[in-house]
């Protein structure tokens, strides 16, 4: 069951030159986790990690378990994790519903199935009007929402939010706040919101990570 | 440093520029001098070949200036003289290297001859002039063509030195033969008409080029490409002149065996290059007429047909004229194809026939 | 509701403000009209219309058209099967930034400009009876057939295709092969939601241009192709224009299905093109060689990069090989030097002012296309017209519509100019469009408020980005033009004849071994600009 899985980083070290991660902590489903940090202190490369995006070069070492295995090791595609890009990363050949429904799309879901399914939420999400346009010509904040959509419709195990919220407005982030915890209500897997704003999200979170600082070294663990 | 180099490049490209571009065009240099406009096809018109030899002589005769345009083959000549009638507007006064086998196609182009006719005529060789009268063709080289097949080919065992036409499409010549297209060479169309003459029954005819169609390695547009792929070893057997025997000789006089000719037993066909006048083009200046008129003389004079053999590899028209060594042994033809022969060749279309058969 | 900022105009570039003033670039448009209809339109006229009256259909046009299809849709074909999966394989190595390779990029797209009389020359080679492949035991049959047409074809473009797939490949931002992985989507979803549309827009452009080629294709077939039942619409054109079977009738007739087999698609696809463009947006976001495929997967496997390099340098062998076989006595000759240089002087000339041409009529067409997007579209949409049109009915239709102004002995080497022009249009306008268009607008629009002038804006911003690109292309058109013979046998005067025409020359003359170094001087200029161009221009 997707929601019961939960995350547990052990020992975690990734090192770059003249720069070294460390990450100890578990994040139990249900839980929605703060990260914040001053920009550069290495918050998107920890989700980076996570989700096997960020190749092991030099000395890493550690063990990242998912629902109780070790996913360390395996390819992202196999990981479901759910991650919601800083640059959000819009695939530009596909349109608005080609994109909020890759996860659907890359498992061989009908184009018909998933529009009749994401139609209502585009809607929800204020986007009905734009998605017969581009989505290369989307403004920030339209963009920011069409990521989150993607990352949380297809389920996956574990959600990863790298500033999430940052192209939005007051209003319209308080709407996608609320939609976003119905959704992890119904849908109680492990959540990480990296942020360089401690304020933001103060609703809705559960808990936070730290960064402690000590030289190159930066580590993070649970408050 | 760098941009010294950069600079010496642009000076070589600014002379590279007069100089191929505006300074070979003579003609900058007003002259007084009447002028001789002639057409040639280019590789008798470049530096090395005959035209250029033959213009120098002639200016220093005549006090005139002659400009030589060497254009393409000559089947290209042909199709300037359309161009020239599509304008409205004659370029030149003289075509010198057509080939006779274009006759009916440039007769319409030809300043009639009237009552006169260059001073040797009756010396030139019957097989290359035709029996009739000087009718504004002037022949000026010639030679036969035949089949040249090197005997050091592996391929070339079991072909035998003389064939009939017919039998050129047997096993024994089966991807060994290297000819060209009758459309773009003059050996081609000599092999055509040949064939003609042959083959007067349509059907004969389409039989035969059918049949050579899968026998012939490759049929190249013209005759250099022809030979060159020939002496590369393509095929033991080419399409080609009896003076390219002559060629080998001189080059390699210990191996004079290695090529020979196979001739027809119906006879051998004659390729003969001439000039003529062009119509239309004397209308206002009888004395350039007269100095056009000149030119067709001296082409038929001792002093340029005993250099047309060194310098286009062909023979001359003349009769006695004396021939360099490797030019006076060259294999004597059954008969030689009559120019009369083949008449009435149709307008347009006339390859109709031969691309069917070849084609479809 | 909540959308804003969205930007409304179709194209970067358009309507922008920034760049040049309406009028200029109104002034462009017409301007590149009119060289459009002086030199492409009116010629192309002056062949429909003098030969209107032309005769009834002739059935051997169609059967020489089917064999060009058969043979431009095969060569077209194995061209793809082969350049694709080279090109994926090799991309993330031809992405980086390093003079190895940009070296393997050159040679990929060296062998392009190769003139094709040399391109037949080296067919014989290695392909004949006698060539080096049957030598090596291989069966030398297939020279002299549809086969050898087609082998030779591939030799020329499928190294052009694998360095637009491999360009198509690190045009893909690793953020979308990211999100796709993240999301659960392995290699082959990657390939098809993120790779294949890149590719595609790209490949189809590509393989039509392929397929125009190959239909128009001309010395090539006149060589390998092996006599008539093998020959394309140009070749049958060709002797029906100017060869003793003078039928300018039936000329019509071929050059017209020549027209329509390749114009027709052209205009097709670039219609599709701009479409596809203006729905995605595609170009404004691709990246240089930087945005790239792997220098994450594959760093630091130094001897697969030299292995890829020999890979990509293998299409310039045969070239490399001719070269070095014409390196015998005739160099000695002081006579044949002075003879070769000022024909490679006249060649060279000719081919760069080509170039030059090339580069000012792309430029005005894209600046005229700034003024409207419609204008615009109409103007990339003929400028990709004369893909469907050889030199020679260029040659042909000038030499009718302009003939009465030429005198032939004077000669008229700017209709030699216009021609390769012409000719080399509708690919230079293709290359250079994406590249043009995607103007750094940001960057521009910062240094006009900084209180720079329009020009100076575009001197500082603008030139530096496209620059490499310009070269690149002007030095491809140049090596194109150099084996160009079309028009040089209908416009070159007295005493004016480019290398090409001697290698010919020197054939009928019995003199192989000068044909073959002229046909070498040929390969190194061609070769040399490109490599040049291109080593530098990375």
């Amino acid at each position: 069951m997707n929601g019961m899985s939960s995350l547990r980083v052990e020992n975690l070290r990734w090192s770059w030159p003249g720069f070294e991660l460390r990450a100890d902590f578990e994040v139990r489903p249900g839980e929605r986790l703060l990260l914040s940090g001053r920009s550069g202190s290495g918050k998107t490369s920890l989700l980076r990690i996570l989700s096997g995006l960020e190749p092991a070069s030099g000395n890493a070492s550690g063990r990242i378990f998912l629902g109780g295995q070790e996913i360390q090791g395996w390819s992202p595609e196999r990981r479901k994790i759910g991650l919601v890009f800083q640059d959000q990363g819009l695939l530009s050949a596909w349109d608005a519903v080609d994109n909020a429904t890759l996860g659907w799309k890359v498992r061989g879901v009908s184009r018909t199935e998933r529009e009749s399914r994401i139609f209502p939420i585009l809607e929800a999400w204020g986007l009905q009007e734009s998605v017969s346009t581009p989505v290369t010509r989307w403004s920030g904040g339209e963009k920011q929402r069409l990521a989150l959509i993607r990352a949380w419709v297809w389920k996956p195990s574990l959600i990863l939010q790298d500033e999430p919220f940052s192209a939005l407005d007051a209003e319209t982030r308080s709407r996608v706040m609320t939609q976003l915890l119905a959704w992890h209500q119904e849908s109680p897997v492990p959540l990480i919101h990296v942020s360089h704003d401690e304020s933001e999200g103060a609703p809705w979170v559960t808990g936070r990570i730290v960064l402690k600082e000590s030289g190159s070294v930066r580590s993070f663990v649970r408050e | 440093m760098k941009r010294l180099r950069v600079r010496l490049i642009q000076v070589g490209f600014a002379l590279g520029f007069w100089n191929g571009i505006f300074l070979s065009a003579p003609s900058q240099a007003a002259s007084a001098r009447p002028e001789l406009r002639i057409l040639t096809y280019d590789s008798l018109a470049a530096p090395g070949g005959l035209g250029p030899e033959v213009v120098r002589r002639f200016e220093e005769k005549c006090g005139c200036r002659v400009r030589l345009l060497g254009v393409g083959d000559s089947g290209l000549l042909v199709a300037r003289l359309r161009m020239d009638e599509e304008r409205r507007k004659t370029s030149a006064h003289l075509v010198w290297g057509v080939d006779r086998w274009l006759w009916p196609k440039i007769q319409k182009y030809t300043e009639p001859a009237g009552s006169w006719q260059p001073e040797r005529w009756n010396q030139i060789d019957p097989d290359y002039r035709g029996s009739v009268g000087f009718e504004g063709f002037l022949p000026f080289d010639g030679g036969a063509l035949s089949l040249i097949i090197d005997r050091k080919h592996p391929g070339s065992q079991g072909i035998p030195g003389k064939i009939s036409l017919g039998k050129l499409p047997s096993e024994i010549f089966r991807k060994r033969l290297i000819l060209e297209d009758p459309r773009t060479s003059g050996p081609g169309l000599a092999l055509e008409r040949l064939s003609r003459q042959v083959f007067p029954d349509s059907s004969a005819y389409a039989e035969f080029w059918r049949g050579l169609r899968s026998h012939w390695l490759a049929l190249f547009p013209g005759w250099s490409g022809a030979y060159g792929a020939f002496l590369k070893g393509e095929a033991p057997v080419v399409w080609s002149y009896f003076s390219s025997l002559a060629y080998h000789r001189a080059k390699a006089p210990q191996d004079a065996s290695r090529y020979e000719a196979i001739l027809f037993e119906e006879g051998q066909p004659l390729q003969v290059e001439g000039a003529f006048l062009v119509k239309g083009a004397f209308q206002s200046s009888p004395e350039t007429l007269e100095l056009a008129r000149r030119f067709l003389n001296f082409l038929l004079s001792d002093e340029v047909q005993k250099e047309v053999p060194g310098r286009n590899w062909m023979l001359p028209v003349i009769r006695g004229t004396p021939l360099p060594a490797e030019f006076q042994k060259l294999p004597k033809p059954v008969r030689f194809l009559r120019l009369d022969g083949v008449a009435g060749v149709p307008r347009g279309g006339e390859f109709d026939a031969w691309l069917r058969a070849v084609q479809l | 509701m909540l959308g804003f900022g969205r930007s409304n105009s179709n194209l970067p570039g358009h309507c922008s403000g920034v760049g040049a003033p309406r009028t200029g670039a109104f002034f462009a448009a017409i301007f590149a009209l009119l060289l459009w209809i002086l030199f492409f339109a009116t010629p192309v006229a002056a062949v429909l219309f003098r030969a209107g009256n032309s005769g009834p259909w002739d059935p051997v046009v169609g059967a020489v058209a089917w064999v060009t299809l058969r043979q431009a849709l095969l060569s077209l074909t194995f061209s793809l099967a082969l350049g694709v999966p080279l090109g994926l394989a090799v991309a993330w190595f031809l992405s980086r930034d390093s003079r190895t390779a940009a070296w393997a990029r050159s040679s990929l797209a060296a062998p392009f400009g190769v003139p094709t009389v040399v391109a037949g020359l080296v067919g014989l080679q290695w392909m004949g009876q006698n060539g080096w492949l049957a030598q090596a035991g291989l069966p030398g049959v297939w020279a002299y057939s549809l086969a050898g047409v087609v082998a030779v074809h591939v030799l020329y473009n499928a190294p052009w295709i694998a360095l637009v797939t491999a360009q198509g490949r690190w045009a893909v931002p690793v953020r979308e092969l990211e999100v796709i992985r993240n999301i659960g989507g392995g290699a082959w979803a990657r390939f098809r939601l993120a790779v294949l549309p890149r590719l595609s827009s790209r490949l189809f452009a590509t393989a039509l241009q392929v397929y125009c080629l190959c239909c128009l294709s001309f010395g090539l077939v006149l060589v390998l192709g092996g006599g008539p039942p093998v020959q394309t619409l140009e070749v049958l054109l060709d002797s029906r224009l100017r060869g003793s079977d003078l039928n300018w009738g039936s000329a019509a007739w071929a050059g017209t299905f020549q027209f329509g087999m390749t114009a027709l698609p052209a205009l097709i696809g670039s219609i599709w093109e701009k479409r596809r463009r203006s729905a995605t947006q595609e170009v404004t976001e691709e990246g240089s060689g930087s945005s790239g495929v792997g220098a994450l997967e594959v760093s630091g496997r130094r001897w697969l990069g030299g292995l890829v390099l020999a890979l990509t340098a293998l299409p310039l062998l045969p070239w490399f090989i001719f070269v070095l076989g014409a390196l015998g006595n005739v160099w000695r000759d002081a006579d044949f030097l002075l003879g070769l240089a000022r024909a490679a002087g006249t060649s060279v000339t000719l081919s760069l002012a080509s170039a030059g041409l090339t580069l000012l009529w792309v430029g005005l067409a894209h600046l005229g296309g700034r003024s409207h997007p419609r204008v615009h579209w109409i103007l990339a949409l003929i400028q990709g017209l004369p893909a469907g049109v050889s030199s020679l009915v260029l040659a042909l239709g000038a030499a009718l519509a302009f003939g009465r102004w030429v005198d032939p002995f004077e000669g008229a080497w700017v209709w030699v100019v216009v021609i390769q022009t012409v000719v080399a249009l509708p690919w230079a306008y293709r290359a250079l469009g994406p590249v043009l268009e995607k103007a750094s607008l940001r960057e521009l629009e910062a240094v006009r408020s900084g209180g720079a002038s329009a020009v100076q804006a575009y001197l500082w911003v603008e030139w530096p980005r496209i620059r490499g690109s310009v070269r690149g292309v002007g030095m491809a058109v140049a090596a194109l033009g150099l084996g160009e013979l079309g028009a040089a046998g209908f416009f070159l005067g007295e005493g004016q004849a480019p290398l090409a025409v001697w290698v010919s020359r020197y054939f009928s003359q019995y003199r192989f071994e000068e044909a073959h170094a002229v046909g070498a001087c040929l390969t190194v200029l061609a070769l040399g600009g490109l490599l040049a161009a291109r080593g530098r221009s990375s």
